[in-house]
């Protein structure tokens, strides 16, 4: 579902991401973890075709992003760490507005909307502008975005913070129902234990480079995610 | 910590203005000698308006001995500027600041953070002091004792700013505690704003037969602002040399700012925090009408536009100008052709008034901040499966579906009332027209270059980007090279060629824009 093949992006002279590679098969959920600057977002943006990149090759369901942007990102989804949203619009123009540029039937995006709001427990609030929206809430509404359109792969930033636990419950078993129809998830997190019982797959990335990754069981063996993450920093440091 | 706050502010403020890039690249010298020369043209501009007032009413107040009033007079209006200029400022520095809770965060007493911002104001009151205080002094055909100088600076640069400051923050905290009651405080914000501007309009409007008036009779002024103490000190002061009360006139308005200082740090943390008591809007649920893509990015600009009082305002208020003025000259247009001091004018009336067109179209100036307002939410077209191209040329068609009806509009009622006929009528429709199209493709291309993301506030990336003024000086210089062109070839060359001329360096500056866009612009916003 998502080919990284020799990702490499620099800021000036700085290299964010080196020759990073990564295959994620539909069906799996991938953790990504990192130190903070350790270039996790920088990847997801390149993922989600929203940085461009200088060596590597990024490919989306077969297709590459750099020839065919517009076909890979019709085929995904991608949440911020930020939920920085458009402000002047309502929850419900803003999700409108989403189905519309990706094409979304207006019968089968009303029923999308309905099932997942209703879910996350914020119907009630989508005629309210996003400008009165809490942080949490504007997640809400970025997941609902994100899942509006049924998309192959999805793109998480740190998508637990600002959930309240009800609603980090149900975006798990979101991220569950979305693979178990052959839909794949690739995302970062710093909360390890989540990664630990939620992932299929891990990568650790650090200084942009790629120090591990596997099956979660190949990955951490009998110990704790977290402490082979700590042994591995410190093997790299 | 003040003075940390300070710093951040000016820099803030120059880094909104210069168009700080994302890549944090320090500014050129070039770019910051050019916005600095841009700034002093704005001023020129607006000095030299206020000049033709002194101009007319200095000698005439004068000769009737009322020198004081003449300087009072120049008091009302610098203050009247300032105001108008400081005070959606002050609502937005004040209290829709974006950095306002990480900073109330912080061991910062809210008192200071007050301050910076009340200084910032003061900055700007001095500057909108400038193209009143300095005509009003050049203009005033009397001379000044050293003591009437001291009374003049102490006056326009201190008293006047400081007062200012005071009003326009508690204005603005008036206007923000009405938009924050409200369910639509887009629509309530704008609503003021027009008040505001409808109140500005009505007096330029009448300010020629004001100005008639007030050099006829200024004994009309006298018991007008006779009764307003502080004016007749400031222009005794002024004119006499009388210092004293000016004094007292500063240490009361030293004593007025810290009253408004205290009063505004015990309400600032409550105000700037507030998150609105409106009520709440029920979502009904109904299935929406599919748009295509392109359609839908139409859409977005321009709820961005309704939703953003500043943008519509700074940006979309030139339509209004247009549409008004095409009403008045329908109503009053055989009036104003056959006024008796215009016959010489007669055979220019029509090219002119196609200038005018130009002049009012570069008033609207939509894709010069577009791509800053996008801000933090530039991830969101960046992200979706649309070209770059169409995100692009969604700000483009926002500014020629607002701006062409007007223009056409207005263009259509002039052929009526000027009767138009032949190749000027042709130019009269296709000018301005193109001359929109252009002011849109610069606006755009100059804030690809020059975009900016730090903002406090949508205010700053609408007011003061650096791409706003490059693209309305840019327009208005295009609009009055016509007339340059025909007063220094009209020996060789009819008004007409003149025009087709222009329109043909206009079109062709059009099509290498629009290419710019197509190729390099798309490029860069990818870069973004």
């Amino acid at each position: 579902m998502l080919q990284i093949q020799h990702l490499t992006k620099s800021y000036g002279d700085k290299k964010a991401v080196d020759d990073l590679s990564l295959h994620i098969a539909p069906g799996e959920i991938y953790g990504f973890i990192g130190h903070n600057g350790a270039g996790k977002t920088t990847t997801l943006k390149a993922c989600a075709g929203i940085l461009p990149f200088e060596e590597g090759q990024i490919l989306i369901a077969g297709q590459d992003m750099k020839a065919r942007p517009l076909d890979c990102k019709q085929q995904m989804a991608y949440i911020p760490d930020n939920p920085d949203l458009y402000e002047f619009m309502s929850g419900i123009r803003f999700l409108n507005f989403i189905g519309d540029v990706f094409r979304v039937e207006p019968t089968v995006r009303r029923e999308r909307i309905h099932k997942y709001a209703q879910m996350l427990e914020i119907e009630g609030d989508l005629a309210q502008p996003l400008s009165a929206f809490s942080h949490g809430m504007k997640q809400k509404l970025a997941l609902i975005a994100a899942w509006i359109h049924e998309p192959k792969l999805i793109l998480m930033d740190e998508p637990f913070v600002g959930l309240d636990p009800k609603a980090s419950h149900l975006l798990k078993a979101l991220m569950h129902e979305h693979c178990d129809k052959g839909g794949a998830i690739f995302f970062s997190t710093h909360v390890l234990d989540v990664a630990e019982k939620l992932c299929d797959k891990v990568a650790i990335i650090k200084e942009g480079r790629l120090i591990a990754s596997g099956s979660m069981q190949e990955v951490k063996g009998n110990a704790s995610l977290e402490d082979v993450f700590l042994e591995l920093e410190d093997e790299h440091a | 910590m003040l003075k940390v706050l300070l710093r951040t502010r000016m820099e803030a403020l120059l880094s909104v203005l210069t168009g700080a890039s994302r890549t944090k690249k320090a500014q050129s010298r070039g770019k910051l000698i050019g916005f600095a020369c841009l700034m002093i043209l704005s001023l020129v501009s607006l000095g030299t308006l206020f000049s033709r007032i002194f101009e007319v009413i200095g000698p005439a107040f004068r000769m009737a001995g009322l020198g004081w009033l003449y300087f009072a007079f120049a008091a009302v209006m610098t203050f009247s500027l300032m105001l108008i200029g400081n005070v959606f400022t002050a609502k937005a520095q004040l209290y829709e600041a974006k950095d306002n809770d990480l900073l109330l965060s912080m061991p910062i007493k809210p008192i200071h953070i007050l301050l910076s911002r009340l200084f910032l104001l003061l900055v700007l009151a001095l500057v909108f002091a400038l193209p009143v205080a300095i005509p009003a002094l050049m203009y005033w055909p009397g001379e000044l004792s050293a003591a009437g100088w001291a009374a003049f600076l102490i006056s326009f640069f201190l008293i006047l700013p400081l007062l200012n400051v005071v009003l326009s923050a508690l204005l603005g905290w008036l206007i923000h505690l009405a938009a924050a009651r409200a369910r639509n405080k887009s629509l309530i914000s704008l609503l003021i704003s027009l008040v505001f501007l409808g109140v500005y309009m009505y007096f330029s409007f009448q300010m020629n037969s004001m100005l008639t008036d007030l050099a006829a009779n200024p004994a009309g002024l006298e018991r007008a602002l006779g009764s307003a103490a502080p004016l007749v000190w400031i222009g005794e002061g002024v004119v006499n040399g009388e210092l004293l009360r000016v004094l007292l006139l500063l240490a009361a308005s030293l004593a007025i700012f810290a009253l408004a200082m205290l009063l505004l740090s015990r309400t600032f943390i409550q105000t700037a925090t507030a998150r609105g008591s409106g009520a709440k809007k029920r979502y009904v649920e109904r299935t929406a009408k599919a748009r295509s893509p392109r359609a839908a990015l139409l859409n977005m600009e321009l709820r961005r536009l309704w939703g953003l009082p500043a943008y519509m305002l700074n940006g979309a208020l030139g339509v209004f100008f247009v549409v008004i003025a095409a009403v008045v000259l329908l109503i009053k247009g055989k009036a104003l052709t056959s006024m008796p001091e215009w016959p010489m004018l007669a055979p220019m009336l029509q090219p002119l008034f196609v200038v005018l067109l130009c002049f009012m179209g570069v008033t609207i100036i939509l894709t010069a901040p577009s791509i800053s307002l996008e801000g933090r939410s530039l991830w969101l077209p960046k992200s979706m499966p649309v070209s770059t191209w169409d995100i692009l040329s969604a700000k483009l068609q926002l500014h020629l579906v607002l701006a062409v009806p007007a223009v056409l509009l207005c263009a259509a009622i002039m052929a009526f009332v000027l009767e138009y006929k032949g190749a000027v009528l042709f130019l009269l429709f296709a000018l301005p027209t193109v001359n929109v199209l252009f002011i849109a493709l610069l606006g755009l291309f100059e804030n690809l270059r020059h975009p900016n993301f730090n903002w406090i506030n949508e205010t700053q990336a609408v007011k003061s980007g650096m791409s706003v003024l490059v693209t309305m000086f840019v327009g208005m210089g295009f609009s009055a090279l016509p007339v340059l062109a025909y007063l220094l070839l009209s020996k060789y060359l009819s008004m007409e060629a003149v025009g087709f001329g222009m329109l043909g360096l206009m079109l062709l500056l059009c099509a290498l824009l629009f290419l710019w866009l197509r190729k390099k612009g798309t490029a860069l916003f990818d870069a973004l």
